[in-house]
């Protein structure tokens, strides 16, 4: 059985907000990741993903509410729980004029519990070499070098940010069951961030997608697609939709086909729309989440641009 | 086994299928242990939950069974198999006529469709 319910809570966002000038990074943000679950952020370019993600790293406080990692403030200075965390930046941030034996040498001596036999396997896989300066290495190359620093002191979170944005597909495959063997099966919390909804979908328990600072979707990939899906409906000639419902996330009307995107989908609404409509015919699309992503965020898109005008 | 994540059917449904399927076909036996969750989901690259579902759900069909700190095997008792086929192409078409019901197909519509679809096919497996 999965069990992570009953989990103690790794990641508690309450209320933190954070705010750049005028720009609303994060909204009153709540969050919960419990051990043992990988939580997949999806959210466009500009949302406050990365913002996000940098307070829980203690990088940056919250403005307001509060930021918990293992049950404590995340703070910067706090060594202990820094120790307990594996962090893959958007830019790598390892000095450029060190070599690869150098940087994991340096690296090595701030983690008590750094596990060199780890390292020699992951090294060996990723076929890095050691006497390379790491100005000199390939953006993939640094990527896997980053993993490694983030791995092989065996942290009980790992945070990802778009680690995989730019890498060729086998690259993104080598790094993908990396993260699998060495940390999620076993049993480690996994926080990341990613544009790849193939990988999103392989490896998280739970996503949620992040737009203008706050989450707008999120749980299970299951419960989104059970939850969210689009509904298609041929309408009699020369007839507009007439009844759209408050669920309407996204719609789009191409001569008679009526495509509309509802969130929460059930039956009875189905139904609803189809005799309302004196609907020709009509179906239910299940959507990937992709396709979910896409729609929330179209919609959501739509609606700013009819508050404006 | 081929997982695709683009797909609008879940991925631990992809894994039992294709898991059921390799069954069937004799790529695992009878009394055979399954891969571990761990060495699976290392393979097909998806989270080590997932492919518990999946062998929760091939469970729940009477597929498998977990002998507890052991492993997971394919279940003694699985040789109706052909029953099961039955079974799921019966779910399966089940879904694909309330599709057609809810489109307002006539019952005559739905099935001249089916025995079309089933004409072509054995048209196809002739030539």
């Amino acid at each position: 059985m999965i069990t992570q319910s009953e989990n103690p809570p790794v990641i508690e966002l309450c209320g933190a907000t954070k705010r750049y000038g005028r720009k609303l990074a994060c909204d009153a943000v709540e969050l919960n990741v419990r051990q043992g679950t990988t939580f997949g952020l999806l959210g466009p370019n500009g949302a406050g993903k990365s913002s996000l993600i940098r307070m829980l790293m203690g990088l940056t406080p919250p403005d307001a509410g509060e930021v918990k990692l293992f049950g404590e403030n995340a703070r910067v200075h706090n060594t202990a729980m820094r120790q307990r965390i594996g962090y893959v930046p958007e830019v790598h941030c390892i000095y450029r004029w060190m070599k690869v034996e150098e940087v994991l040498g340096f690296v090595s001596k701030l983690y008590p519990r750094w596990d060199d036999d780890l390292t020699d396997q992951m090294l060996s896989a990723f076929e890095l070499p050691l006497k390379k300066k790491v100005a000199a290495l390939s953006k993939g190359m640094t990527t896997k070098l980053s993993l490694i620093l983030a791995l092989a002191h065996n942290p009980d979170l790992l945070i990802l940010d778009e680690p995989t944005s730019g890498l060729d597909p086998i690259i993104r495959e080598d790094f993908l069951e990396s993260v699998l063997q060495r940390h999620l099966c076993k049993g480690r919390t996994v926080l990341f961030s990613s544009h790849h909804f193939d990988d999103v979908e392989r490896v998280a328990d739970e996503v949620g997608i992040f737009v203008d600072g706050r989450f707008i979707a999120r749980g299970s990939i299951d419960e989104l697609r059970s939850n969210i899906k689009r509904v298609q409906i041929v309408l009699p000639d020369g007839k507009l939709p007439t009844h759209i419902p408050e669920q309407a996330v996204f719609q789009r009307l191409s001569r008679r086909d009526w495509t509309v995107t509802v969130s929460p989908f059930s039956e009875d609404l189905f139904e609803q729309l189809l005799s309302e409509n004196h609907a020709l015919g009509g179906n239910v699309v299940d959507l990937s989440l992709e396709d979910i992503f896409k729609d929330v965020i179209r919609g959501r898109k739509r609606q700013l641009e009819e508050i404006e005008t | 086994m081929l997982i695709d994540p683009k797909s609008s059917t879940p991925i631990f449904r992809q894994i039992a299928d294709q898991l059921r399927q390799a069954i069937d076909s004799n790529v695992y036996q009878p009394g055979e242990m399954l891969p571990s969750l761990r060495a699976m989901a290392i393979e097909i690259r998806v989270n080590p939950n997932t492919v518990q579902r999946a062998y929760e759900a091939l469970e729940r069909e009477g597929v498998v069974e977990t002998r507890r700190g052991v492993g997971i095997f394919v279940a003694a008792a699985h040789r109706d198999h052909l029953n099961a086929a039955e079974q799921r192409l019966s779910s399966q078409f089940s879904a694909a006529i309330r599709q057609g019901v809810k489109a307002n197909l006539t019952p005559d519509t739905v099935r001249s469709v089916f025995e079309d679809a089933l004409r072509q096919i054995l048209v196809e497996a002739m030539q």
